[in-house]
């Protein structure tokens, strides 16, 4: 009984860790094949974001409740509050160097 | 060897190939701006080659010194000089 | 979980690409987000696979310093702004 329930708990582990691994490599994938800044930007948020959520989750399941799952539920707190943050500074930076999109219709910022 | 050393084996020689490619790009690069931000990812494959042989307490400082206050001190250096403008 | 690790290593590789050939400095400071952020996941496999969970505050630390090495040059490499407009 008990020695199903380990099992059950280490593929439950290993489809968080493989799924992060995807997104992980996904996002690689995106920074090179898109062709403009902006979309580069967007592509390096969202996979990001997801791969290493799900990546610590995998982690959480593979531990149980302890002392050190609270540190990875600490480093996933941190990373859901300023990984958006640094990639809006860093569009921000981007638009003071003047990098445009490339089919942009209407600039909102400079009005 | 069994098959987890034969990995491990190869990842951390793949890490120093990659740390010394990282390297002579941080030299020879005529941006600095470019330099900088490959000497931060210079830092972090320091830290993991530390972690991976077994000296923990080295990887902290790393992370503190190398990765965070030096590359404060030289964005700050640059940013004073008004140099890197014109590129 | 150390083919995991060796994956991520191969998109580290593949998103280096995109540091050493990226046409400006905004590029460049998106990739360095994106492998800080992998080598921080690195890590904490590390210390699965070595079965030393006190390895994890390495990565903790290091999670700190990412985010202090982008909104320093964030805030440090702009350029000055013409005639004090604020957008």
């Amino acid at each position: 009984m008990i020695n199903s329930i380990s099992i059950l708990r280490e593929i439950i582990a290993y489809v968080f860790l493989i799924t992060g691994t995807y997104f992980l490599i996904s996002n690689a994938i995106g920074m090179i094949r898109f062709p403009d800044f902006y979309l580069r930007l967007h592509a390096s948020s969202k996979c990001l974001i997801a791969g290493s959520i799900s990546v610590l989750m995998g982690c959480i399941v593979l531990e149980g409740i302890s002392y050190i799952s609270l540190k990875l539920i600490i480093i996933i707190i941190f990373l859901l509050i300023t990984n958006p943050v640094a990639i809006h500074a860093i569009a921000h930076f981007a638009y003071n160097y003047s990098i445009k999109p490339q089919k942009i219709v209407k600039n909102d910022i400079k009005q | 060897m069994t098959g987890g050393k034969v990995v491990i084996y190869v990842i951390l020689n793949m890490l120093m190939i990659f740390l010394l490619f990282t390297a002579f790009f941080a030299v020879f690069t005529k941006n600095l701006l470019n330099s900088i931000i490959t000497l931060a990812i210079f830092s972090a494959i320091l830290i993991v080659i530390f972690v991976i042989l077994q000296a923990p307490d080295a990887a902290l400082a790393e992370a503190v010194i190398g990765a965070g206050l030096t590359l404060t001190f030289f964005v700050i250096t640059i940013n004073k000089t008004k140099d890197w403008q014109n590129e | 979980m150390l083919y995991l690790i060796l994956a991520i290593i191969l998109s580290i590789i593949i998103t280096f690409y995109r540091l050493i050939k990226g046409p400006s400095v905004p590029d460049r400071l998106a990739a360095m987000n994106s492998i800080g952020v992998m080598f921080l996941m690195i890590l904490v496999l590390l210390s699965y696979y070595f079965e030393r969970k006190i390895y994890i505050n390495v990565a903790l630390v290091y999670g700190v310093s990412i985010f202090m090495n982008v909104l320093i040059m964030v805030k440090y490499l702009q350029k000055p702004e013409k005639g004090g407009s604020s957008d």
